[in-house]
């Protein structure tokens, strides 16, 4: 900055500035002199005077307008919330993007669907993998399994086997005599019925009697015994 | 709806050689972390920005408002300006839009205040000249410190010995670039660069005490 400023003398700086406000530098000649312009307030202060000026030259006359000093500094307060700006175009695109340069990742549009998607194929694991892990822990330890076995297997063989079981081995069976009335008549009535019908009954409710609920229907459909 | 042209666009050029360049060079140095360097452009067209945002909605309570948000718009953007056009072109656009928008929030018709941006002239180039336009704002005071500097500015040109006044007037004016005017005055380029600024200088010198009184005000 010390050279730039020895480079050229006071005057020299001014005029060269005035030629920046023009537009009409370029080259190296252009950055120094926009270096020390950015560092100097004094610099900055005939820059917004002569662009004022070359404003009232080109209308003829001074339209109102916001007083720069102050614009300038409210959107200095303004810009002191924002983020510098992203340094990614600073030079023309023919020279910036080089055609080796690897593409940036550029989330898609849809991305959150796939990050569902995702989700929901872990989810599915993790159930699956819940499901596994208490079914196989449910066959080492397996003692209600091995109960429920049996007990179908008592209950394949119970039926057969204990009809079979009352049944007499002489193979034929005396009729029953059951002596039922209405009431409505002196002389009791009495009905001969199947003595082998009576024997799967009455093996049914043996077997069977304890595991049922009591209902009506089922107790009218139950064998009930002569003796009552 | 009839679209607003942008200013028109100079010819293709190497970024380092258009007119733009130094314009392009602050864009660089504030997106490099420079703020003052955007506080430069700033300073060059505020004034510009909000005489075009003035036609759009004519109502001097906004036009700031707006014009802020431009900037802060275009600073926010400022990575994605590549120099293939003006700074001002790109600027343009941004100040339209956000006028418009503001106009839409305000449940105006932007039609309307189009129609009457687009009959009061042009505002693309440099030499530019706006009219006059009533605007809510404006006091007695406020106009009479607008002309007293306008007066102030011409009395300094006549004032001004004719090389000088004849260099800037084809500068500030004509638009001509150094190299014109230099082949219009038959002198040097530095010569032309000399006399411009010593033209400048005399101008500011009689401009300036009015300028202090009206610090902070709008004028």
């Amino acid at each position: 900055m010390v050279n730039e400023m020895n480079d050229m003398n006071q005057i020299s700086i001014h005029e060269h500035v005035s030629a920046l406000a023009d537009g009409q530098l370029q080259g190296d000649e252009l950055e120094r002199v926009a270096n020390v312009l950015c560092t100097q307030d004094e610099l900055r202060e005939h820059w917004q005077m002569w662009h004022l000026v070359g404003d009232v030259l080109r209308s003829g006359q001074h339209v109102q307008c916001t007083d720069t000093s102050r614009f300038v500094a409210n959107l200095r307060q303004r810009l002191a919330d924002e983020p510098v700006p992203k340094q990614s175009a600073t030079v023309p695109t023919a020279v910036a993007v080089s055609k080796n340069s690897a593409p940036l990742r550029v989330e898609a549009a849809n991305e959150p669907v796939f990050r569902w998607k995702m989700i929901a194929g872990v989810a599915s694991i993790a159930a699956a993998a819940a499901i596994g892990w208490n079914w196989i822990g449910a066959g080492a330890a397996s003692p209600a399994g091995s109960q429920l076995a049996q007990q179908q297997q008592q209950q394949r063989q119970a039926p057969t086997g204990s009809l079979l079981a009352a049944a007499p081995a002489s193979g034929t069976i005396a009729p029953t005599q059951v002596v039922v009335g209405n009431g409505n008549t002196n002389a009791p009535q009495i009905m001969l019925r199947d003595a082998r019908l009576d024997q799967m009954l009455q093996a049914h409710q043996q077997a069977g009697g304890s595991s049922q609920m009591p209902s009506g229907f089922l107790r009218n459909a139950t064998f009930e015994s002569p003796s009552r | 709806m009839t679209a607003i042209l942008p200013p028109s666009e100079p010819p293709d050029a190497a970024p380092a050689e258009r007119p733009g360049a130094a314009d392009f060079l602050l864009v660089q140095r504030t997106v490099a972390g420079d703020q003052k360097a955007f506080e430069l452009l700033v300073i060059k067209y505020q004034r510009r920005i909000e005489r075009l945002i003035g036609r759009m909605v004519r109502d001097v309570d906004l036009v700031e408002d707006i014009a802020q948000e431009t900037f802060i718009r275009a600073y926010r953007a400022l990575h994605q300006f590549r120099g293939d056009a003006q700074f001002y072109t790109w600027l343009y656009r941004i100040a339209v839009n956000t006028a418009k928008k503001a106009l839409v929030d305000m449940k105006r018709d932007p039609t309307v205040s189009e129609a009457a941006f687009r009959s009061t002239g042009d505002d693309d180039d440099e030499t530019y000249r706006p009219r006059n336009e009533p605007i809510s704002d404006e006091t007695p005071e406020s106009i009479l410190a607008a002309s007293e500097i306008a007066a102030v500015v011409n009395a300094a040109m006549e004032a001004l010995p004719a090389e000088l006044r004849q260099a800037v007037t084809l500068r500030e004016i004509e638009g001509m670039s150094y190299e014109e005017i230099a082949e219009v005055m038959q002198c040097p380029i530095g010569t032309v660069r000399s006399r411009i600024f010593r033209a400048r200088e005399a101008i500011s010198a009689k401009v300036k005490p009015l300028l202090e009184n009206q610090s902070g005000k709008r004028w």
